[in-house]
């Protein structure tokens, strides 16, 4: 009994002899331990190339769509108010979108493929550093030449409903050429006001809520990763 | 300045032997070994706050990265089956003597410690690696008695496979 005691005793201290004669020969040093726990910046960024690229691509399929549909998806009474000139200028504003759209997708590939979780510490931050401007800068743009383009859209179609409704019902109002022509005016700036200012709010709230989830969380990396760089 | 950050980084480059082990008992290739590492670091790094400084930084990291490793190897379902004792396990340590027969044990100990359960696995771990009963039952969260008990067992089966395969 003691024999086998002995025995497995034995054993037992040979394999933990074994075990501990181990070196390691792959460590990972500081740089790569620090680069691994914030692979979550990383995660941060893909997700924001991610939404940006879909956000881009459905834009572009719809305006594309639209553009070969031949009315825009308009109704047969909203072509006639918004009239020829109109309708010209939303298929060259839909030309516009659709490069614009293109060189978007572009050029936030190439900010994105320069992260790497590969690259050293310092160009890591600068990366992201540029990837959250570029998103930033773009977004913007996207709101201000949408508002730049719908804006004089809305103003005209403000303007024809009023010299539509004024037309209609000529019977009960009558209106000189001058009154109609200010009414109409007044009518097409309040529509395009609103128009710009719900366009605005909207895109405002959507941004803020999804880019910002992501760039606040990326913002928060950022600063611990320059805390650790300096 | 000390950040919480090089504190930590500091902390794992020191104590990596630990995670390497580990990793290399669950996995079975390269590519598997570095995605658990990582995996495990991330996860050290999100308890990290939890750590209290009362108990060791090996017996805490000991306790994270079993975790870790037992809960992705049971999502993944990387069961004993898929295991083999033929199979050539991921093997990147070598003996201070550089020794071919003690390598060659080695590959045979992995090898024969990978065809346990998850919970044996991380017991003959800890065992082989000298902590006492009350650390090991503490790091896995059973009591001492059933510590003991596991391990006999764990152990039994663990000589029964290699006697198998000598």
């Amino acid at each position: 009994m003691n024999d086998l005691k002995n025995n497995n005793s034995e054993e037992t201290d040979e394999l933990k002899s074994l075990w501990h004669s181990q070196k390691e020969v792959n460590s990972y040093d500081s740089e790569k331990i620090f680069k691994m726990i914030h692979r979550k910046s990383i995660n941060s960024v893909q997700w924001l190339f991610i939404i940006s690229l879909i956000e881009l691509l459905l834009g572009l399929i719809i305006t594309v769509l639209s553009y070969f549909s031949g009315d825009h998806y308009l109704m047969n009474s909203s072509v006639q108010l918004m009239g020829d000139e109109n309708i010209e200028k939303l298929e060259t504003f839909s030309n516009i979108g659709i490069i614009f759209s293109i060189a978007l997708i572009g050029i936030i590939y190439y900010y994105y493929r320069k992260i790497s979780s590969n690259s050293s510490v310092s160009t890591l931050i600068k990366n992201i550093i540029q990837f959250r401007r570029v998103v930033v800068t773009c977004l913007i743009l996207i709101v201000l030449i949408l508002l730049i383009m719908m804006f004089p859209i809305y103003f005209e179609l403000g303007k024809n409903i009023t010299i539509q409704n004024t037309m209609n019902h000529a019977g009960d109002v009558s209106l000189s050429a001058e009154e109609l022509d200010s009414t109409s005016d007044t009518a097409g700036w309040i529509l395009a006001g609103s128009a710009t200012l719900v366009i605005a709010v909207f895109f405002f709230v959507y941004y803020f809520v999804i880019y910002g989830f992501f760039l606040r969380k990326l913002k928060k990396n950022q600063k611990e990763l320059k805390e650790i760089n300096s | 300045m000390e950040t919480k950050e090089t504190k930590f980084t500091k902390l794992i480059e020191d104590n990596q032997g630990i995670v390497h082990k580990i990793c290399r008992i669950y996995t079975d290739s390269p590519e598997a070994h570095e995605d658990l590492f990582q995996e495990i670091v991330m996860q050290l790094w999100k308890s990290f706050d939890s750590f209290q400084g009362d108990s060791k930084f090996s017996t805490w990291m000991y306790r994270v990265s079993l975790n870790t490793a037992i809960t992705l190897i049971r999502k993944k379902n990387r069961t004993i089956a898929t295991s083999s004792i033929d199979s050539e396990p991921y093997f990147d340590v070598k003996s201070n003597e550089e020794d071919e027969e003690k390598q060659e044990r080695l590959k045979m100990l992995y090898a024969s410690i990978k065809l346990l359960n998850e919970v044996e696995r991380a017991l003959v771990l800890l065992y082989l690696e000298d902590l006492p009963y009350r650390e090991i039952a503490a790091t896995l969260g059973i009591t001492e008695v059933n510590a003991r008990v596991k391990m006999n067992r764990a152990k039994e089966k663990l000589k029964e496979i290699m006697n198998r395969n000598r």
